[in-house]
């Protein structure tokens, strides 16, 4: 877990440009400075990372990331299904 | 009465490099931008030669958001527009600018890298931003974006034409009153291997050398790169103090109506005496001519046979040459990077050179400025481009306007 972790905040760092402190479960997105278009390509560098596919849409109202932890939760939540091998 | 065309701002991201000056001191020094293809193993090409931006430095002001929703000719063309905007020196937010970029190909780039990857890699996902990136009004609606503009904006893909069109209308929109000011150029970017091996299979390209209307002449070498140009009335650069550097004296566009590939001589000559006829000039009148001059064996004949009929006895005081011979065809952009390439060089007092030119060919009988710029205090040009799909388009340009 610790592992997804760092990564999933690694790919949000990357894109948090305009943040200098340090970025950790509890930080709010927004505060991060990040817009709808770097939510796009942070589940897009999620999903290559882990080889999984994150239930994330503009056209629906959920799930909601709001926190670094609820990006975290969606892709330990993603990995745990068994057939994401058969998908990727 | 007509209102008259200026040109206030010039941008250009070329092989021969980027930034007005740079490329201003290349045309003069006839410098080549054409080398082996770097951005990828060019080794199963027979023509494995372009005039590639290997070194390109997007202008201040786009940041990596910016770029990351954009294919590389539209970064090209929204870098190439910052500088032209900066040195143009207007305020150019609001209904009343038009935004008309040029491309042949578009977004060739982005669709042939996510595609290899869907399709020879196995890929299950594309990047997110792959349609923004390949939708062919990008770099036009980035710029409005950019700078605020919300009058009319739009692509023109016309092949080879595209650039010199979008100039040619966004001059036709301003003297007609339907708009002010106008950023108009061409964009292309299209150095990839679908599309170079594409290209070989029409038998055009050139393996070693471009040389346009020398007898040794072995074909077309492509290049990549935008230019973008301010357009405003020429009153209003005038009222405002603004850099006046040069007028856009006439435009014609006609079709061959004949080949998809292959030129045609009426044509040629059809558009030429009109844009002749639209800038209200004689034949005599024009000093220099920034030919298509691809380095094919066609289109140089035809095009150096157009100029003779229709230039006649002035020809022996006309000067043609092709500076793809320095920045490669780039296609959809070249209309607008000749253009651009004539009012620095003319600005600058010499006539841009012709290089790699060897043996005269006695059917292209034209003083091509071989190999070396030539100094001169020519104000009247032509800037020709002659499309694939017979669609031309010549735009007459006086550098230092009465």
């Amino acid at each position: 877990m610790a592992d997804i972790e760092q990564t999933v905040i690694d790919i949000i760092r990357a894109k948090a440009e305009d943040h200098d402190g340090t970025i950790d479960r509890r930080s709010v997105l927004v505060e991060l400075g990040l817009d709808s278009l770097d939510a796009i390509e942070i589940v897009f560098e999620i999903e290559t990372a882990f080889s999984i596919d994150v239930p994330y849409s503009h056209n629906d109202a959920g799930p909601e990331f709001e926190t670094v932890a609820d990006v975290i939760d969606a892709v330990s939540t993603a990995m745990a299904k068994p057939s994401r091998a058969v998908r990727d | 009465m007509t209102r008259r065309v200026a040109v206030t701002g010039l941008g250009i991201h070329s092989a021969i490099g980027s930034g007005c000056d740079p490329v201003a001191e290349a045309l003069a020094s006839g410098k080549s931008g054409i080398a082996t293809i770097q951005a990828f193993d060019p080794s199963r090409l027979k023509c494995p030669i372009a005039a590639e931006i290997t070194d390109f430095v997007p202008a201040a002001g786009l940041t990596r958001k910016h770029l990351a929703l954009l294919d590389r000719h539209a970064a090209f063309a929204a870098s190439a527009a910052v500088e032209a905007v900066d040195n143009a020196g207007a305020d150019l937010a609001g209904e009343r600018t038009a935004v008309i970029i040029g491309t042949g190909g578009a977004s060739l780039s982005t669709m042939d890298q996510e595609y290899f990857r869907l399709y020879g890699e196995g890929a299950t996902r594309l990047h997110p931003f792959t349609v923004p990136r390949i939708m062919a009004n990008a770099a036009a609606s980035h710029i409005t974006i950019h700078y605020g503009i919300t009058g009319p904006s739009f692509t023109i893909s016309s092949a080879c034409s595209s650039g010199a069109h979008a100039i040619g209308l966004g001059y036709q929109m301003i003297q007609a009153g339907l708009v002010d000011r106008a950023i108009v150029g061409g964009a292309e970017a299209g150095l990839t291997y679908g599309n170079l091996k594409a290209w070989e299979g029409l038998k055009v390209m050139a393996p070693h050398c471009c040389r346009p209307f020398s007898a040794d002449r072995e074909g077309m070498v492509m290049g990549e790169g935008a230019a973008v140009l301010v357009l405003e009335t020429l009153a209003a650069a005038r009222d405002r103090a603004g850099p006046v550097r040069a007028e856009i004296r006439g435009f014609a566009m006609t079709s061959d109506a004949h080949d998809p590939v292959h030129p045609s001589l009426a044509g040629a000559k059809q558009v030429l005496r009109q844009c002749l006829a639209d800038a209200d000039l004689q034949a005599g009148d024009i000093e220099y001519i920034n030919a298509h001059g691809t380095g094919t064996g066609a289109n140089d004949v035809i095009e150096a046979q157009a100029i003779r009929g229709v230039f006649g006895r002035h020809n022996d005081h006309l000067a043609v040459s092709s500076t793809k011979s320095m920045h490669g065809h780039t296609l959809g952009a070249a209309g607008a990077i000749e253009c651009v390439a004539t009012i620095l060089a003319l600005a600058r007092g010499f006539l841009p050179p012709t290089i790699n030119f060897t043996t005269a060919d006695p059917e292209c009988a034209l003083d091509v400025v071989p190999n070396q710029a030539r100094p001169s205090t020519a104000n009247l040009a032509l800037s020709t481009s002659f499309a694939f799909g017979g669609s031309n388009a010549v735009l007459a340009l006086d550098l230092d306007p009465a």
